[in-house]
């Protein structure tokens, strides 16, 4: 990793591309004992470059969800997690490592004969690296945090998306 | 028919009811709307009774030799109210629901009895704390704890796909017997066990094996089912309605290698078992649980304030407690304890 950081810093600074794709995710959310069991999803995100080179304007929606059964009495549970916010981002051209902060709306369900969903705002860090794969694919990796009210969840995701 | 409520208020609303874990009968459980008057505020789990944190530490004072307990981070339940009731979000929710609702059923349930647990609260909730016991601490999961010294009742992740730990009542009344024990044996539910570190080890082992069966009566006694456990994990080892439990069978007895001390090897369930199935044995002579549960709560009392405390002169204290209520079952009492523990292991004189 520290290799890859090296070599992204030491490039040429990013391209000016938009960018979009889709991840496989796993989200830690944090439940009411504390714990945050492993939420299995997807996520879809796009990048759009502003004027100053350097940062993009990223929107990103994930969705997880995770089940427990006891006794035969099963609760799934939801996380649907729309955000968007400012990338930066630093490089070579094709190799970018980039941080987010943005806004984002959490929406998590569960429930036995009610599905309950509660909708709480919150932020969104995330550090990642897209990768290049070819001509115009990409491979991303991330790592994140969203806040959800008071609660914050952890989440990593891997997948490929598309220089436009 | 499923129905999906979106709520953007933070405040979830006001329940009069909690879905949870509750007991249908005939060993069956389900999830239904069922009130917990004591839980005053869900969100963070706390009432009456205490108050739930997230993690935090359960350890010894090296320097005493006490049990203490650095309480975590607030909870955050995941509810919301659909009309009136505090529906879960997520399987934890449901779960701290149901054992604060066994909670409360414990406490009124011995308050009707006529016993007085309110020194127990409010108590300390200790959800995954992090634990000393080597045994717990290397899988911290499938296991309840209640801390003495402390009055901590320790709730823990479930692993199987049994009904839960905390939402099985009869391990939660089991637990707080725990508490109930240390309060009836000693004065200050904060205070040290009444037996020390410094007493014989065949005196800590046999008050650990008699916490231990005071504890299963709780749990047999209160839910009526001496299968209790066996609804969340299968140890027919502890059912107390094999008539085949003894003291004979138990492999150590108290004192017999353990050596006590802090780290003491003494395993006091399999003698525990025994004495839950003699008070077992009684409340199937005379027909109510809870009338039995005094008696024995009486004899705990009459035991640990008594001038010998092998742990087997609770089985005379019984004896008398019985003579004095209900002499129509102290045949039935003197031929369980001469069952399972004569004449090896104990006589009892006044059942000759």
């Amino acid at each position: 990793m520290t290799g890859l950081l090296l070599l992204a810093l030491a490039g040429t600074p990013p391209a000016q591309a938009s960018e979009a794709g889709a991840t496989l995710t796993l989200v830690g959310a944090r439940a009411s004992n504390g714990h945050r069991p492993i939420h299995k999803g997807l996520s879809a995100w796009a990048r759009f470059p502003l004027a100053e080179r350097s940062f993009d304007v990223e929107a990103e929606l994930t969705w997880a969800t995770q089940n427990e059964e006891f006794i035969g009495v099963n609760m799934r549970t939801h996380l649907v997690r729309p955000s968007a916010g400012l990338t930066w981002s630093t490089g070579s051209r094709r190799t970018l490592v980039s941080a987010h902060v943005g806004l984002c709306l959490n929406l998590y369900a569960g429930g036995l004969n009610t599905v309950v969903a509660q909708v709480r705002p919150g932020l969104r860090t995330r550090i990642g690296v897209d990768m290049p794969l070819g001509e115009r694919m990409v491979v991303r990796w991330h790592f994140g945090f969203g806040t959800r009210g008071l609660s914050a969840d952890v989440d990593t995701a891997l997948g490929v998306g598309v220089r436009l | 028919m499923i129905a999906l409520w979106t709520l953007l208020a933070c405040d979830p609303g006001t329940a009069d009811r909690y879905r949870a874990f509750v007991h249908l009968g005939d060993g069956e459980f389900g999830a239904r709307a069922r009130s917990i008057s004591s839980l005053t505020d869900p969100y963070r789990l706390d009432g009456e009774l205490g108050t739930g944190k997230a993690g935090g530490t359960v350890g010894i004072d090296w320097s005493t030799t006490r049990a203490i307990y650095d309480e975590g981070k607030p909870l955050k339940v995941q509810y919301s109210v659909q009309d009136g009731v505090g529906e879960p979000l997520d399987m934890e929710a449901l779960i701290l629901f149901s054992l604060y609702g066994n909670l409360q059923d414990a406490r009124d349930a011995l308050t009707d009895l006529g016993l007085d647990v309110s020194p127990l609260f409010p108590m300390n909730i200790a959800v995954s704390p992090a634990l000393p016991d080597p045994t717990m601490g290397a899988v911290p999961a499938d296991n309840e704890a209640y801390v003495p010294g402390t009055n901590t009742m320790v709730v823990l992740p479930d692993l199987s796909s049994e009904l839960p730990l905390a939402a099985n009542a009869g391990v939660v009344y089991h637990e707080f017997g725990h508490g109930l024990f240390h309060l009836l044996t000693g004065d200050d539910v904060y205070g040290e066990k009444f037996v020390s570190l410094d007493d014989p080890a065949e005196i800590q082992d046999g008050a650990g094996s008699l916490d231990e069966g005071f504890a299963d009566m709780l749990g047999t006694l209160l839910t009526d089912d001496p299968h209790f456990i066996s609804r969340s994990m299968w140890l027919p080892e502890r059912d107390v309605d094999d008539e085949t439990t003894s003291a004979l069978g138990v492999a150590v007895l108290p004192g017999e290698y353990s050596g006590g001390g802090l780290l003491g090897s003494y395993d006091p369930y399999p003698l525990g078992t025994v004495f839950a199935s003699v008070t077992w044995d009684l409340r199937v002579a005379h027909g109510d649980p809870g009338e039995v549960l005094t008696w024995a709560a009486e004899a705990v009392v009459d035991w640990s304030h008594g001038e010998d405390l092998r742990v087997y002169v609770f089985l005379d204290r019984l004896v008398d407690v019985v003579w004095r209520e209900q002499r129509s079952v102290y045949d039935d009492l003197c031929d369980s304890i001469a069952a399972r523990f004569e004449p090896e292991v104990w006589t009892v004189e006044d059942c000759q």
